[in-house]
Parts: structure tokens; sequence; C-alpha cells
């Protein structure tokens, strides 16, 4: 293509996304079409990875297609190994792609679609996007060091102190909140618990059918396994309907909050070979399946947004969770739009599977674009949803309260009408006993998903199959996540561990795996716990705790992706992770501020504790206020030491800057790729 | 891949049938080509996503067939990485 073809055509790529943003932003009042959001997306994208990614590539970073990369290096045929970009890049954003960007968006939409979508864009384009690909490559240029490892080598010893703590408390919080999530969604619901009892099962049968029957056929086991858990989806509609069967997994959330730790400890003991890999598998043809199939069914329906552009709760008294439009709408939306998670594995196995630095632009910037319009399929799904009907599904009983009748007569009163009648016919089309105070978003996504599939194949019929598919892909989805999580988890605890006494760091010894497991558990179990046991639902405090988190590792991220390229002597370009920096700094201080000290008792968790010791004493009253003053102690906990590590780092660009110290940076040596050499040649 | 989808479908500015009306049937055979190089790529993914590419470098490494026992000690060898391997949120 000619240069002044190519020019038109982006220029009319830029128009169109300009004209579908302002359409999104300025339309007040009248009902919006979803491709409004999904065209804002792709010119957004298409414009970020073209210019932006481009911009940072050359300047920036300087990627260089001589060098040798770790995979070209170290080749071993077992970790390092040179592989396709298109193939690095599939199995980044699988690797990446979890239940976060689902449920954030359909969590913030109680603001209305336009904070969020706004934020998934922007955040995207310029904070996660930059981050993964920035991460990724220094990691490439340190033969695919961790995160933890490059905090400790390029700021210091507190720098890799603060981001391994960090990291461990991500995981507790993230677990918990997870469980959380699954314990919602199958609350009082047998044909939802029998389909998930069933994957276990599944995935043992997938585990023996691996090793025993069909070595290696992984792909195959997969299929098989997935129409098995069609079978199970099929079966639990027997069962729900079977009074006999059904009883059994009608269960309430306290009972399925121990199931779920019961779970949680054997998957951490059990061999890998058994249940872990096999489920992980599942989850991800499930995954990548399904997410396909929700973007065609979004362009094959072109759906309407029914939910305004903002709500009244933009002034922080919405009832899913509390809190203003800034900064809560932005911990919220978390993974969507940047995720400090992805520098874990940005810095864990993709980096050394890359053939070239010049390909970390598309793995990196280009994977999480895609996680971030899945994050926009999400608050579409949403936002289908009549907002009757949406807070009727999020809002608490303690917010809404507990009858049908008061719940909608409330929820009619905002200004979004519902009947109990319509959720009554809504609770059985999809085959569940009711959608009242489903908190969590994994139900209302679930519907706003069956709603779309319905509408694209098979018609209202099959309205209650997909509603329990989209939560069996969900549940799967959390349940691999907390599998591997609290491993992961165990792991790093087991390492700390063995600097205090050197057994308790061996993998294979069998008590330390069950204390170091037991520990994990009776972590994330804690958390998990306290949001079964909470009147507002749970999620009203602890998802915000996971997006500050969250962000905070991403803070952590951009710290080190700062120090490096000051050290790299391009201070000059330092704002492209300086800004993100600075607003992801603004939002979770602000944030972990108002979670601590705001007087409102829904978003202060200080405030909230007074509240209940002011009130009339029960026997949960003394519990519920430790566990407030839990939370509030990890938010200030996590804020201290990142406010550490800020420190640590602003000093150590000072001193570069200022001429104090020479820059040293920990790159492995430039040696020249034989595979470019031959092309140049 | 780049360089492969432009030898498929560009030509070069010295090509000889640069000026010649590309035949339907040739056409057709660069689609074909296409597909299959598109089936090849997502092929590989799925395989490198669901472990199976590693599996056959295992066995490539240690000159093994498959079969239980291959598999099982591929798994032995594996397991740490994938034990270490955090799912993203």
């Amino acid at each position: 293509m000619s240069k002044p073809v190519r020019a038109v055509v982006w220029l009319a790529v830029a128009m169109a996304g300009a004209l579908a943003v302002a359409t999104i932003a300025l339309h007040r009042g009248e009902e919006i079409n979803a491709m409004w959001l999904v065209v804002a997306a792709v010119c957004s994208y298409a414009l970020g990875y073209r210019f932006y990614s481009k911009f940072i590539a050359a300047r920036v970073l300087a990627l260089d297609a001589m060098r040798a990369t770790p995979a070209e290096r170290l080749e071993n045929g077992r970790d390092f190994v040179r592989t396709n970009k298109w193939v690095v890049f599939g199995h980044h954003f699988a690797a990446i792609a979890g239940p976060g960007p689902l449920v954030g968006p359909v969590l913030a939409a109680q603001f209305g679609y336009l904070p969020g979508t706004l934020w998934i864009l922007a955040g995207a384009v310029f904070g996660g996007c930059v981050q993964d690909f920035i991460i990724l490559l220094f990691s490439v240029r340190r033969d695919g060091k961790s995160l933890t490892e490059m905090a400790k080598d390029e700021i210091g010893r507190v720098g890799g102190f603060v981001a391994y703590v960090a990291v461990i408390s991500i995981i507790v919080v993230l677990l918990g909140v997870c469980a959380l999530i699954v314990v919602n969604a199958l609350k009082a619901s047998p044909w939802g618990t029998f389909t998930i009892a069933m994957t276990i099962p599944i995935a043992l049968l997938m585990g023996v059918y691996l090793r025993r029957i069909r070595p290696g056929k992984v792909l195959e086991s997969s299929i098989l396994g997935f129409l098995l858990v069609l079978l199970a989806i099929w079966g639990g509609q027997w069962a729900s309907h079977t009074p006999s069967v059904g009883r059994f997994f009608t269960l309430t959330a306290p009972t399925l909050a121990i199931l779920i730790i019961i779970y949680g400890f054997a998957a951490s003991a059990l061999p890998v070979w058994l249940l872990l890999a096999p489920r992980d598998y599942l989850s991800t043809f499930v995954k990548l399946g399904t997410i396909a199939m929700l973007a065609l069914g979004i362009v094959a329906l072109r759906p309407t947004l029914h939910m305004p552009a903002l709500t009244r709760f933009i002034d922080g008294t919405g009832p899913v969770f509390a809190g203003n439009v800034f900064p809560f709408a932005f911990v919220t939306v978390a993974c969507g739009a940047i995720s400090g998670f992805h520098s874990l594995i940005a810095s864990g196995t993709t980096p050394k599977l890359i053939s070239r630095e010049t390909e970390t632009r598309m793995v990196g910037y280009g994977a999480m674009a895609c996680e971030s319009m899945v994050a926009i399929m999400a608050v579409i799904a949403a936002c289908v949803l009549q907002p009757g009907t949406y807070f009727s599904i999020n809002s608490p009983a303690g917010i809404v309260g507990q009858a049908p009748e008061v719940a909608t007569a409330t929820i009619s009163n905002w200004g979004f009408p519902v009947t109990a009648a319509e959720m009554h016919t809504l609770a059985d089309a999809v085959g569940e006993q009711t959608l009242f105070n489903r908190t969590g978003g994994a139900p209302a996504f679930a519907v706003g998903m069956a709603h779309i599939f319905a509408h694209s194949i098979g018609g209202q019929a099959l309205m209650a199959i997909w509603y329990h598919f989209a939560i069996m892909f969900e549940a799967l989805f959390i349940l691999t996540v907390l599998d591997a999580g609290t491993r992961v988890g165990r792991f790093m605890v087991q390492d700390a561990l063995s600097h205090v006494w050197q057994p308790l760091g061996r993998t294979s010894w069998y008590p330390s795996i069950l204390a170091n497991s037991a520990l994990i558990v009776g972590a994330w179990g804690y958390f998990l716990w306290q949001g079964v046991k909470d009147p507002l639902g749970g999620i009203n405090s602890l998802w915000p705790l996971f997006g500050i988190s969250n962000q905070l590792l991403a803070t952590v991220a951009l710290c080190i992706a700062t120090t490096i390229i000051v050290k790299m002597g391009r201070a000059r370009y330092a704002a492209v992770t300086l800004v993100p920096l600075a607003w992801l700094v603004a939002v979770t201080f602000s944030a972990s501020y108002y979670k601590i000290f705001d007087p409102n008792p829904r978003i202060g968790f200080l405030a909230h504790a007074h509240q209940v010791a002011a009130g009339a004493p029960s026997p949960a009253t003394a519990r519920l206020i430790f566990n407030d003053r839990l939370d509030a102690a990890v938010t200030a906990i996590l804020i201290l030491m990142i406010a550490m590590i800020l420190i640590e780092s602003a000093a150590e660009w000072i001193r570069i800057l200022a001429g104090r110290k020479q820059p040293t940076l920990r790159e492995s040596p430039f040696v020249a790729s034989r595979f470019a050499t031959e092309e140049q040649g | 891949m780049k360089s492969q989808l432009r030898e498929s479908f560009s030509l070069k500015p010295h090509d000889s049938r640069r000026n010649d009306h590309p035949r339907p049937s040739s056409r057709l055979r660069d689609l074909a080509r296409f597909l299959n190089m598109v089936a090849s790529v997502l092929r590989s993914a799925v395989r490198e996503i669901f472990d199976e590419s590693a599996y056959a470098r295992f066995l490539e490494r240690h000159h093994l067939t498959s079969s239980r026992h291959a598999y099982a000690a591929f798994l032995r060898e594996s397991q740490c990485q994938r034990e270490r391997r955090p799912r993203c949120c």
C-alpha cells in the first residue's frame, strides 16, 4: 500500500474512532447500539498499536532485531524455546485472560456504561498495554527474569521485598474474592452447583485419560472434557427438576464456602497431573471458545444498551459497591484496563519463548489490547440488561431489602423500573429459583451473555442452557485460578520460610506442603468467609480491596519500568511510564484513603467498625469489627509498602539524573542473533 | 509470518508476473495457500497452549516415542515449572 493511501486509511480509522467515542460520550437520554463501543474499541486499539506502541518501540526501547533473545541464546527445548510470534501471542493471551476483565466492568456498570468504557480504552492504550509490552521486553533483555528479581536488581532490596509481598498479598485477596464470586453465583442454584461439581470428576477423568489411555493427547482430552461438561450442563437441568437430587445441590453460601475451601486445600496437595493440569486445559479450551463466541454473538446481534451513559450512582451511593466514580470506577474495572498481575506473566513464561525483540510489541501490547476488548464485551453484556434487572441481580439484600417486592420497589424508586413478576419470569427463563441478591458480577454477566446468545442462536428456549453455560464458564475459570493461585502462593511462602528453616522450603516434603497449603488456603478462606457473612454481600468491601492490590502491583511494575528507562539514558521519554504511574498512584492512594478513613460506613472500614460497635450488640459484633480493622490494616500495609518502593525508585531517578550515581543496567550482554544476521546477509 | 504473507501475496518490484493479470485458478491457489498457512499457525498455537508441542519437544530431546512412561517422565520434568505458573486474574 502506498504512503498516501496508508495515510488516508489511518485517517479514516481515526475519524471513525473519534465519531464512536463522541457518540458514546455525548449521547444522553437515548439508548445507543453496542456497536459504537465495538467500533470505538477496535479503532482505539488499532491506533494505539500502530502509532503509540511503534513510537515506544523505536524511541523509548529501541528494539533491536539483531539482538539474540534468551530463547535463542539459552534454547534448551524446555523453558527456552524460539517460537513463532503468533503462537507466543496466543499463548500469552490465554495466560493473561482471566475472570477479572469479565467481572470488573460488570460491577463498574453501576455508574453507567460511560466511565468504565472510557477507562478501559484509555487505560489499556496508555497504561495496561504499555506496561505489558515494556515489562516483557525488559524481562527478555534479562534472560526472562521475574518481576521481583528485576525489582531487586534495578531498584534495590526494598523494591524486591515489596514486590514479593505485594505479589503474595494480591494472590490472597484475589483468591478470596474469586471464591466469593463463585459462592454468590452458585448459592441456592442446584443446576449451577451440579454442573460445577461434575467438572471435578471430569477433570480427574481427563487426568487419567491423559496419563494412562492416550498419553499427551491434551487437545483430544480437552474436547472430550468439554463434551462431558456440556452433558453436565444438561444433567444440571435434570438435577434441578428432580427434588430428591436437587436438594443435595441446593446449598447455602456458608456451605459452599466451606466446600470451596476444602477443594482449594485438596487441589493444592494433589498431584498436578491429576486435577490442576486437566482443569487448566479444560478451562482454557472453554475460555477461548466462549470469548470468540461472545464476540461473534455481539457482532451478529448488535444489541442495544439499555443502561444509561451515567447513572445517579456516580455520587458514590451505588448499591453494588459504595464510592464515587473517582477513584472507584478505576479500581473496579481492574484488569480490563491495566493489571499488575499481567506483569507476572510478562516476566514468566512468555519472555522465554520470544524469538526476536521486535516481537515483544505485538505479543505484549497486542495481547493486552485483546484482553481489553474482552472487558468491552463484558460492559456490553452488563448494559444490554434493563437497568432495573441489573440492579436487582447485583444489589445486596442489606441495601434493597430481602423480599422481592421491597427490592423492586426500592430499585424502581431510584428511577430504574422493575417488578417482582418480571424478575420471577427472568429467573424462570434461566432455570433459577431467584436472581435477587446475586452479587459478584458473575450472574449479571451470565444473564447478559445468555441474552446475547439466546437472541443469536436458539431463541428463548435455550436461555437457561446459555445462562448455565455462562455460569459454568466463569466458575471453571475461577476455580482454575484458585487451584493455580493456591499452589503458586504456597511455593512463594515455602521459598520465604526456607530462609527461616530450610526443610520448610522443600517442595516434596509433605508436612511442609500441608502446612503451607493450609496457611495460604486459610488466608484466602478467611477473606471468603468474611465476604459470605457480610450483610452487604462482601463484594462491596472485597472487590475494591482486590482492585487496589492489583493496581498497586501495576504501580510496582511501572516503577521498575521507569527506573530502567531512566537508567537507559532515555529519561526524556520516561513520561510513557511515569504518566500511567502517576495516575495509578492518584487512584490507588485515594481509593485506599477512602476505604480506610471515609466517614460513610458503606465506604470506610473504620467508620463501619465504629457503626457496628455503636449498634445493638450481637454475637457477630466482635467479628465484624475485627474484619473491618483487618481490611483497613491490609489496605494500609499495602499502601505503605508501595510508598516505600515509590520513594526508593524516585531517589534512584534523582541520583542518576543529578549525576550523583552512574546508572548500571543489569541487562544480559548483547549477543548478535545468528538468525537476524543470516536474514540480513 | 509477515514475510511469508508478503511472499504469498505481493509481487516483488522486478517480478516478471507483475503486469500479468493473475488467472482465477492461481488466485484460488494463493487463497488456499493463505488459508492453509493460517490454519497451520492456529494449529501450532493451540498445540503450544495445550502443551502438546512441549511434549513433542520432550520426546525429540530424549529420543523417545510417545508412551505412558514417556508422558509420565514429561510430567515429572515439567511439574515444577507448571506448578509455579500463575493463572491471571
